[in-house]
């Protein structure tokens, strides 16, 4: 896959390079995301693993070009459709939003703006992407409820968010972010805030969206066997690195990174969906002072001294699986 | 939402007698005998009963109360014992000059506040938002008596470009103008600074929640975000400019007694200095009226832009 990078760049819907992102902070610098590289074709889906402060959410918040001016650094490339959101001006990033990459957020209640209704969320995107006027608009508002599977959308659209339940909450935020046809979908641990019963239902709605739309979706879980279900390849974080990339098959079948055989083991394969990542011995390294060498190193059961020298760098395991192991090489 | 708005109404009364009962107590528990100071001194003791008579400081306390509620309900305040004049007609005239120097100071600092307050908080960290920050340290902590005579040593002694004491004399609006205009600047810095930092932190407060950056995840443009952040925060805003307009109403003793502008803090003054309880008695009654019906007005006003409040 790295070595293909250059030649599929062109082609690619979405093609990241050497992404970084830092948090200037009170403590220091904080190295959210460092040296992040992938890509992705249109209609694949990518399943994005790593346990919680590994920077998968701050990684697609660099996708959208949303992290603030001030008190952050973000370098690197981000090319969607060939251009590069970190060269683009805030007009042009707003028209890339909504209409080429959206984002479903994980809580839907905290993700919708209270004091508006549903319909005047939906509206008010298709009004400025779409130019549409408020008949048509509110006519495509209710044709998106219906694609999304809201039994009746015309009490939907007149609902404030606090007066639908939390399936019917995430299935409007879900419309809101399909609004303007996006090629790209990024869904950040769309289900983990909800019921365990409706956390299948939209599970599957996203999946059967994908599937008829045709959307690229890059798709953060803690659980391997939601991966393992809907995405095509996978890209496991740790310490805002990319340590493994594989096609989902090959991740399952033959984890390469000692960091993904831990999460392997810990919660184990296909079928046992619904159960969470258990987390590996240790904690993972302080952000703000990375070491130098490999960063899992302190708690990698096969660590020994080059580790902790010298950072590991990508290594082919197969066509499209690479990891950033010194014992791969 | 009617409902509600019968509640809150029916909640007001309660309140309106407590503060009617607390006005008429302050009075009466307050040292030095009203009698005393507003007659001759070589009075006699059956002049003094006379007098006590006529006013009612005869009978006990309770009876005093309950007449003097029954005449208040009716608009009669009773008597100014120093002029004669009847309250409630002195209370209006002050009243009504109070009122518009309040609105007038309040425009100032809603208008100023509001924009500073959202401006720093859109800049958050940059210079504009710590120029507000200083500004709005300075207007709560400047004393605005102290300020009101700053500024009538800059602009009327040595620039001698506004009047410095009371209302105009001569008809006309640009007379009236210039004689409010100091005033109304000295009243507008406690709001303004308060009003700039409320809205300041209730505009954060928003910002920071996720649904902004989901608006701005769909390629919202940022200036319909910033009409979501305004109407988010607009409850808490709307507080604040409320208790600053009611503040305002009671709160310009010492201003309008620096500048002599003949409001209701000047006749509040006047009454405790001749110590004519009637008057006092009815500037009081009247702003604490105000207050309350100030405070219905703003929850109602609340409710209607936030539709949690009355659903739930
Ligand atoms: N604005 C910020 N300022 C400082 N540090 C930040 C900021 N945003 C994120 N971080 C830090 O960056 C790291 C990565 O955060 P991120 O939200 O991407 O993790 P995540 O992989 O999405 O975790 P989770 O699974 O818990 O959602 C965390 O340690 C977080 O504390
Ligand atoms: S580089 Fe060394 S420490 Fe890091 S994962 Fe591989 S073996 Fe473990
Ligand atoms: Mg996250």
């Amino acid at each position: 896959m790295i070595a293909a990078t250059q030649g599929h760049r062109l082609m690619a819907l979405l093609s990241v390079r050497d992404l970084s992102v830092a948090f200037e902070t009170r403590d220091g610098l904080v190295r959210a995301v460092n040296d992040v590289t992938f890509s992705l074709d249109a209609g694949k889906v990518l399943a994005l693993l790593g346990e919680s402060g590994s920077g998968k959410s701050v990684t697609l918040r660099a996708i959208l070009g949303l992290h603030p001016a001030v008190r952050t650094r973000v370098s690197g490339e981000v090319l969607l459709k060939g251009r590069d959101v970190n060269r683009l001006d805030e007009a042009a990033r707003e028209r890339l939003r909504g209409g080429v990459v959206s984002m479903v957020f994980q809580e839907p209640m905290t993700a919708l703006d209270p004091v508006y209704t549903i319909g005047e969320q939906i509206v008010e995107t298709l009004v400025q992407h779409r130019g549409l006027d408020r008949r048509g608009a509110s006519r495509r508002a209710r044709e998106l409820l219906d694609l999304v599977q809201v039994p009746s959308p015309e009490r939907c659209l007149a609902s404030y968010p606090h007066e639908i339940s939390g399936g019917m909450r995430q299935r409007a935020m879900i419309a809101i972010a399909l609004a303007c046809d996006p090629e790209l979908l990024l869904a950040d641990e769309p289900t983990t805030a909800l019921d365990v019963t409706v956390q299948a239902q939209i599970l599957w709605l996203l999946r059967d969206l994908q599937q008829r739309l045709g959307l690229a979706v890059i798709f953060v879980t803690h659980d391997l066997g939601v991966a393992a279900e809907i995405a095509d390849a996978a890209a496991v974080m740790y310490a805002g690195r990319i340590v493994e990339q594989a096609p989902i098959r090959d991740l399952f079948r033959r984890p390469a990174h000692p960091y993904t055989e831990g999460l392997m083991q810990a919660t184990v394969r296909r079928g046992q969906k619904g159960r969470a990542l258990v987390p590996i011995p240790g904690a993972p390294p302080n952000l703000i002072a990375l070491p130098a060498g490999c960063a899992f190193a302190p708690r990698c059961p096969r660590a020994y001294d080059a580790c902790l020298a010298t950072l590991p760098s990508f290594h082919p395991v197969a066509a499209g699986h690479a990891a950033r192991c010194h014992l791969v090489a | 939402m009617w409902a509600y708005v019968g509640r809150r109404l029916l909640l007001a009364i309660p309140t309106l007698l407590g503060a009617s009962i607390i006005v008429f107590a302050m009075v009466h528990l307050a040292p030095g005998d009203p009698i005393a100071a507003v007659m001759p001194a070589e009075s006699s003791q059956a002049e003094i009963e006379a007098t006590k008579r006529a006013y009612g400081f005869d009978k006990p306390l309770p009876v005093q109360y309950l007449v003097w509620l029954g005449r208040v309900a009716q608009g009669d305040l009773g008597r100014s014992i120093a002029t004669r004049r009847a309250v409630i007609l002195d209370v209006r005239d002050a009243l009504a000059n109070s009122l518009v120097l309040a609105l007038s100071s309040s425009l100032l600092a809603f208008a100023l506040g509001v924009a500073l307050g959202l401006l720093a908080a859109f800049r958050q960290g940059r210079a504009l938002d710590k120029l507000a920050s200083a500004i709005a340290v300075v207007g709560v902590s400047v004393p605005h008596y102290w300020a009101g005579i700053i500024l009538i040593i800059i602009f009327s002694v040595q620039l001698n470009w506004l009047p410095a004491m009371g209302a105009a004399n001569e008809p006309g609006v640009l007379p009236y103008l210039r004689h409010i205009a100091l005033p109304t600047v000295a009243l507008s810095l406690i709001p303004l600074g308060v009003i700039t930092r409320v809205v300041r932190s209730a505009a954060l407060d928003i910002l920071s929640q996720e649904f902004v950056l989901a608006l701005r995840a769909k390629g919202l443009a940022a200036r319909r975000v910033f009409t979501h952040v305004v109407k988010n925060a607009a409850p808490q805003i709307l507080t604040v400019l409320g208790l600053q307009f009611g503040f305002q109403l009671g709160g310009s003793v010492l201003v309008e007694a620096v500048f002599s502008w003949p409001g209701t803090g000047y006749l509040l003054n006047l009454a405790i200095f001749q110590r004519d309880i009637p008057v006092l008695q009815g500037v009081i009654l009247v702003l604490a009226t105000f207050f309350v019906l100030l405070n219905l007005a703003v929850d109602l006003l609340q409710t209607l832009v936030d539709p949690r409040i009355a659903r739930h």
